[in-house]
């Protein structure tokens, strides 16, 4: 029989290892798979993977029953990512402009700039071009559609999850999911009127 | 349904979120319009392209390290109750504890000033909105404070709360995470609530509450019959009486009565 939320949570707060681990293997993979294509970033998503359940421990009293465990967790885990990505953006702003210019006065090809800035150089060895333009390109949507089309199509969460763990309604969280798929579309160079600019 | 309506459900359509009429209709329009048959396609290409990115493997040495974190974390909490407090000026701490103390005075009024509960004695943790302090004689404890005690007693007006577990004070009523607790209610009624919104409500006399596994028999017609437990919150009535609320019914206990709930939260009362 499966524990029930109420009872891994009294088991959590009191400390037992064995809780913690039913925890964690529970919300593993979706979790993982949210943090990792929202950030874009192994090695961070793993310490946002961590720093996630530390703060589950820190701050188990201050979980109210009315949302489910996963969403709190999820919760947390999302707004820990947006605050790597603020800290992330200020280090390494990026012009948008396919022919901008850094500050030396140095042109940045856009397409260029997005693949430096995927910082998983081991990983991306090994995946395909396409693949690595589809995160480049993931990457560069705005947080919210970004998290919405991460937490929809990466982790498989429901669009009523989303809108639990985000605190907005269920029709915008689906709008917000459609407009990054277009988005993606221009980023990605695929033409909507039946060219492509690159091969997906 | 011309371009501009199609357009709009395009990326519904590519991720099956339509419902059967607006497909009915999107796909008439498709029949007959290529610029947007060349859209579904390119979104259709972009979904596939997501859809086959991998999954982030799950990983035995990921979990062990975050298993590991989370005690150290714990640890870490519960350690804090050892440190010693950071030294004051003092001096300037009190001038201007009484510039606070008369400002606050005048703009808010006495009740400002009422402490909801003082720590009498034990050892442990509060966690406070801006931080986590060990616990100390005389320490005041306020609502929205959780309480992490190896044993601590509280002492407030018209309660006394002997604990040891985790207790969240929240408006109106106790909070018992884990643990057990010992209640002195001198006046009025006391809720004590656990995470599973069971509820014990304490009129004035002594009590003993706990969370505690409680098992039981569930099944109904043609099903089997099987045991099931969960952690529920329970109670003993030393003095006076009290009235044990679950989620499928409530159960009052006189003094020298036990009450628990069943995992289905059913109540039940016995004698000692």
């Amino acid at each position: 029989m499966v524990e029930s939320e109420a009872d891994l949570l009294h088991r959590c707060a009191r400390g037992e290892e064995h809780a913690y681990r039913e925890l964690v293997t529970r919300l593993e993979k979706p979790l993982i798979n949210f943090i990792r294509r929202f950030v874009n970033e192994a090695s961070l998503a793993e310490d946002i993977f961590q720093e996630t359940f530390v703060r589950v421990v820190r701050t188990l009293g201050d979980y109210k029953p009315e949302a489910s465990l996963s969403t709190w967790i999820f919760t947390i885990a999302r707004n820990l990512c947006l605050d790597k990505i603020k800290m992330t953006k200020r280090h390494r702003e990026v012009s948008m402009d396919a022919a901008g210019q850094d500050g030396k006065g140095n042109v940045i090809d856009f397409r260029e700039a997005l693949r430096a800035m995927s910082p998983d150089p081991d990983a991306n060895a090994e995946i395909s071009e396409e693949r690595k333009r589809l995160m480049a390109a993931v990457a560069q949507l705005g947080p919210a559609k970004r998290e919405a089309l991460v937490m929809r199509q990466f982790a498989g969460l429901s669009y009523q999850e989303i809108a639990a763990i985000v605190k907005a309604p269920v029709g915008t969280v689906k709008f917000r999911v459609h407009e990054a798929m277009q988005e993606l579309m221009k980023l990605m160079g695929v033409a909507g009127d039946g060219r492509k600019a690159d091969a997906v | 349904m011309n371009c501009n309506d199609a357009k709009k459900l395009i990326p519904a359509l590519a991720l099956d979120d339509i419902d059967v009429e607006e497909r009915r209709e999107i796909d008439k329009h498709l029949e007959g319009c290529a610029v947007c048959r060349a859209e579904r396609d390119a979104l259709a290409k972009v979904h596939g392209a997501v859809k086959s990115t991998p999954e982030v493997e799950t990983s035995q040495s990921r979990r062990d390290a975050v298993v590991g974190a989370m005690a150290s974390a714990r640890a870490e909490v519960l350690q804090r109750a050892a440190v010693t407090p950071p030294r004051w000026n003092l001096l300037w701490a009190a001038a201007a504890a009484i510039v606070l103390a008369i400002t606050s005075f005048v703009a808010f009024g006495p009740s400002l000033f009422a402490p909801t509960y003082r720590i009498a004695s034990g050892t442990g943790v509060i966690i406070k909105q801006d931080g986590t302090v060990p616990i100390t004689p005389n320490a005041v404890v306020r609502r929205g404070d959780r309480i992490v005690a190896e044993a601590v007693r509280l002492e407030g007006t018209d309660v006394v709360i002997d604990v040891t577990g985790t207790l969240s004070l929240q408006p109106g009523e106790f909070l018992l995470e884990q643990g057990t607790m010992t209640v002195d209610v001198r006046r009025g009624e006391v809720v004590v609530t656990d995470v599973s919104r069971d509820r014990l409500v304490l009129r004035a006399g002594r009590f003993e509450v706990r969370i505690e596994r409680s098992e039981g028999a569930v099944g109904s017609g043609t099903e089997p019959v099987k045991k099931e437990s969960a952690w529920r919150l329970s109670g003993r009535v030393l003095e006076g009486s009290a009235r044990l609320e679950g989620e499928n019914g409530q159960v009052e206990l006189k003094a020298g009565e036990k009450g628990k709930l069943d995992p289905r939260g059913y109540p039940d009362r016995k004698k000692e």
